[in-house]
C-alpha cells in the first residue's frame, strides 16, 4: 500500500494537544460490568445462598457481560457527570426486570411442578430453545439484538432514555435468551449455568451466525444431560 | 472461471427506439429472459423473482422464511451483505439462463456523462423479444423515474474517507460500529440511498426495491465503487485494519445465508472483501475514476487524514493498520432538549453546548478559536408515513445567523417498517470557520431540517409527520 502524504495542512487545533494512541476496548462501565460478573460467578459457584440471591447472582454473572455494548454506548453518549447515573439506571432496569420475571416464574414453577419433575422443566425449556432456534422471528431478534435507541446525554432525559433502552433491550433479551434462563429456575446447576452462559454469549458475539451450530450443540448436550439426569438419577441435581 | 461485470452502457442499445426494435446484447437479453422466467415461478421457489426480492425485503407483516428480509442497512455489514446477495442472485441467473459466463452488468451513473444518468433504455421500453417472441418487457417498471439528478450521484466525501468502519458517532466508508447509523461519509448514503430515493417507485423502499430489475445493476455499481475505493492509496479496507470495536471482533465469523432450506448458500464476510476470491470469482471492466474525481478525492482524503493525525498524537502512515483510533477522542458536547418534526416547511431546534463537557474536553478556548472537529448527529430518525425522498440539514450560529448547509439525507430505509429509528451523522468541521465568522462563540447552535425542494415530488400527506428526529447532538474533539 502506498503512504499518502497529506497535501493540505489541517486547521490548527484549538490548543496544543497530544493524545496517546488509544487501544482500549471498553469504557469504565464495561470494566465495572465485567468485574461484577466475575465476582457473581465466584459467589455463585462457591457460596450457597437462598434462591432469590442465587437468581440475582446468576443474572449478574450471565447477563451483565451481554450488556457490555449498551453500557459502553450509554457511557459514551452521555456527559461525564451523567455517565454513572445513566449506566446504573440502565443496568438496574434490566437486572430488575430479570429479577421480577425470575421470581414470578419461580412462584408458578414451585406451585405446579413437583420437585421430582424439575428435570422435565429444564429439559422442556432447553428443547424449546432448540425448537425455535432457526425461526424467522428469532433471526430478526438476533439481528436487532445490538441495536440502540437514542440516549440523551444529560438530565432526567438521560435517565428516562436509559430506562427505555434497558426495557427494549431486556424485551429482546427475554425473547432470545429467556428460555435458557428459565431452564435454571428449578436450581442453579453449575454445568447448566456455564453451558447456557457460553451459548448465549457465543450467539450474541456472532449475531450474523443465526445458523451457527455451536450454541445448538451446547444446548443439545445440556438438554440431553438434563434428561439423563432425570431418567437415570431421578433428577438429583434438580 | 472469472467473469467480468461490464458497464451496462457498453452493452445497451443506447436509445429507446433501438431498444424497442433491435436485438439486445446477450448480457441484457439473458437477463430479461431469466427475469421473465423468475417472475413466473411461485414465490415459495428459491429461484423465483419474489424470493430474490423478498430476501432483501418485503412489504407487510413478518413472514416465516428465515432468509427473507435479511438486508443490512445503516450497518457496517451493508457492503459485504449486498456483495454476497448479488453473487447469490447472479448464480441463480446463470443457472436458469444456462449461461455459465454471465455476469451482472452495472449501471455507472457517476462517470460524468449526463446521458448515463438516464435509466438504460432496455429498462424503459414496453416490449422486448424473449425466445423469439415479443413480450411485455420484464425489466420495465412503470412508476420509476427515468433518470437520477447529477448532483446526488457526484462522488466525493464517501470515497475520500479512508477507514472502512469508524466508531460512533463518526462513520467510515462502510459505516459505523453502532447500528442503525449512517452518515455523509458512507457509500451507503451517497450514492446508494440517493439513487434509490431519486428513482422512487419500487426502488424507493427497502421492502420493494429488489422487485425492480434496475436494483441489481444499481447495486452492482455500488459494489464496483467499493472496489474502486479499495484501490485508492491509503484505503484501510476491512482486511487492512479498517475495522473497529465489535465489528472487528465479529468480522471473521460473520456469514450471510441465502436461498431455501434445500439449497442454502452461505457466504463468509472475510471472503467478501476481494471479488476475485474463490466463491465470488468476478471482476469489473473498469475501476478508474476521472482525473478530476481522483484529484478532489485524494485532496480531501489528505485533509481528513491530517485531522486524524492531529488528534491521534502525530502523523501516522495510512498503511499503519495497527495505528491508534482517533475516533475515541470525540465527545458529545451538546444536545437538543427537544426533537424535530419536519413537515413541508421544515423545522429548527437549538442545540446548547454543555460548558462542563466542553471544559472537560479541553476546549475552553472554543470561544476564541475554530474547533478542531465538529459532528452533528440526527438521532432517532423515523417517520410515521411516507416522508419526502430527501431532506437538507443546515446549521446556524444562532437563530438569526445565516444557515449553512451541512448535508443532505435520503429517507431510503426510514419509515414505519424500520424497527429501530436510525442516527445520521454529518462531519461539519469544514463549516466551523464560517460559523465563527457568523458570530458563533461556543453558544447554542441551531439545526434546521427541511425537505430538499429540488427533489420534492408532491407534499407529504396532511396529518403525516414527514420526518421525526428525537434528538440532535453535537460532538467535538480536542
Amino acid at each position: 500500500m502506498t503512504t499518502l502524504h497529506a497535501p493540505a495542512a489541517p486547521r490548527a487545533p484549538a490548543r496544543t494537544w497530544r493524545a496517546p494512541r488509544v487501544v482500549r476496548k471498553h469504557t469504565g462501565a464495561g470494566a465495572a460490568l465485567m468485574g461484577g460478573s466475575a465476582v457473581a460467578w465466584v459467589l455463585l459457584l462457591t457460596v450457597p445462598s437462598p434462591w432469590a440471591v442465587m437468581w440475582l447472582l446468576m443474572v449478574v454473572a450471565m447477563m451483565w457481560p451481554l450488556w457490555l455494548r449498551p453500557a459502553d454506548r450509554t457511557w459514551r453518549a452521555t456527559f461525564r457527570r451523567w455517565r454513572v447515573p445513566a449506566v446504573v439506571v440502565l443496568m438496574a432496569t434490566t437486572t430488575g426486570l430479570w429479577m421480577t420475571t425470575g421470581i414470578a416464574v419461580h412462584l408458578v414453577y414451585s406451585t405446579v411442578v413437583p420437585q421430582s419433575r424439575a428435570w422435565l422443566w429444564t429439559t422442556a425449556c432447553l428443547a424449546l430453545v432448540l425448537a425455535i432456534n432457526r425461526t424467522s422471528r428469532r433471526r430478526v431478534l438476533l439481528a436487532n439484538c445490538q441495536r440502540m435507541s437514542v440516549i440523551a446525554p444529560r438530565g432526567r432525559r438521560a435517565l428516562r432514555t436509559a430506562v427505555r433502552q434497558g426495557w427494549r433491550g431486556w424485551c429482546r433479551c427475554a425473547l432470545l435468551c429467556g428460555p435458557v434462563m428459565l431452564a435454571m429456575v428449578p436450581a442453579h446447576d453449575p454445568v447448566l449455568m456455564v453451558g447456557g452462559s457460553f451459548a448465549v454469549w457465543w450467539e450474541q458475539n456472532h449475531p450474523r451466525s443465526w445458523r451457527d451450530p455451536i450454541p445448538v450443540w451446547v444446548l443439545s448436550v445440556l438438554a440431553v444431560l438434563s434428561a439423563l439426569d432425570g431418567v437415570l438419577m431421578g433428577g438429583m441435581h434438580g | 472461471m472469472t467473469r467480468t461485470r461490464v458497464n451496462v452502457w457498453t452493452v445497451s442499445k443506447g436509445s429507446e427506439e433501438a431498444a424497442a426494435w433491435e436485438p439486445w446484447h446477450p448480457v441484457l437479453a439473458t437477463y430479461a429472459q431469466v427475469v421473465w422466467d423468475m417472475q413466473r415461478l411461485a414465490e415459495s421457489n428459491p429461484d423465483s423473482w419474489l424470493w430474490a426480492a423478498n430476501t432483501h425485503g418485503y412489504p407487510g407483516p413478518q413472514r416465516n422464511e428465515a432468509t427473507w428480509y435479511t438486508c443490512k442497512h445503516k450497518s457496517p455489514w451493508f457492503l459485504p451483505w449486498h456483495r454476497a446477495f448479488l453473487a447469490w442472485f447472479e448464480a441463480t441467473v446463470r443457472k436458469l439462463g444456462e449461461d455459465d459466463g454471465w455476469a451482472l452488468p452495472y449501471w455507472d451513473y457517476t462517470d460524468g456523462d449526463p446521458n448515463h444518468l438516464l435509466v438504460p433504455p432496455e429498462f424503459l421500453v414496453e416490449k422486448c423479444t424473449i425466445r423469439g417472441q415479443q413480450k411485455d418487457n420484464p425489466l420495465r417498471v412503470i412508476d420509476r423515474q427515468r433518470e437520477v439528478p447529477a448532483d446526488i450521484v457526484a462522488l466525493g466525501d464517501e470515497l475520500a474517507e479512508y477507514r472502512f468502519v469508524r466508531r460512533h458517532k463518526r462513520c467510515g466508508f462502510g459505516g459505523s460500529d453502532v447500528e442503525p447509523q449512517d452518515g455523509d461519509t458512507t457509500l451507503e448514503m451517497q450514492p446508494h440511498n440517493f439513487v434509490h430515493g431519486a428513482l422512487g417507485g419500487l426502488m424507493g423502499h427497502p421492502e420493494t426495491a429488489g422487485r425492480d430489475p434496475i436494483f441489481w445493476l444499481h447495486h452492482a455499481n455500488i459494489d464496483r465503487l467499493w472496489s474502486v475505493w479499495r484501490g485508492l492509496d491509503g484505503s484501510l479496507d476491512a482486511d487492512r485494519g479498517g475495522l473497529v470495536g465489535e465489528v472487528a471482533d465479529q468480522w471473521e465469523s460473520a456469514h450471510f445465508t441465502f436461498g431455501g432450506d434445500g439449497d442454502v448458500s452461505v457466504f463468509r464476510a472475510p471472503d467478501m472483501i476481494d471479488p476475485s476470491s474463490p466463491g465470488l470469482d468476478y471482476n469489473y471492466d473498469n475501476l478508474l475514476l476521472t482525473r478530476d474525481q481522483h484529484e478532489q478525492i485524494m485532496l480531501k482524503r489528505g485533509v481528513i487524514k491530517a485531522r486524524d493525525d492531529s488528534a491521534g498524537g502525530g502523523p501516522m502512515a495510512l498503511d499503519d493498520a495497527g495505528g491508534g483510533d482517533p475516533d475515541l477522542l470525540w465527545q458529545v458536547t451538546g444536545a437538543s432538549e427537544q426533537g424535530l418534526v419536519v413537515h413541508d416547511d421544515g423545522d429548527s431546534v437549538e442545540v446548547p453546548l454543555d460548558s462542563d463537557q466542553v471544559a472537560a474536553l479541553g476546549l475552553v478556548e472554543v470561544a476564541a478559536q475554530v474547533p478542531a472537529g465538529l459532528i452533528v448527529s440526527l438521532e432517532g430518525v423515523t417517520a410515521d408515513g411516507r416522508p419526502h425522498a430527501f431532506y437538507l440539514v443546515e446549521l446556524a450560529a444562532g437563530t438569526d445567523a445565516p444557515r449553512r448547509r451541512v448535508g443532505r439525507i435520503s429517507t431510503f430505509g426510514i419509515g414505519p417498517a424500520q424497527q429501530t429509528p436510525a442516527s445520521i451523522t454529518f462531519d461539519a468541521t469544514d463549516l466551523a470557520p464560517q460559523l465563527v465568522d457568523d458570530g458563533w462563540s461556543g453558544g447554542p447552535l441551531v439545526v434546521h431540517v427541511r425537505p430538499d425542494l429540488d427533489q420534492v415530488r408532491g407534499a407529504v400527506a396532511p396529518g403525516e409527520a414527514g420526518l421525526q428526529i428525537e434528538q440532535v447532538t453535537v460532538s467535538q474533539r480536542p
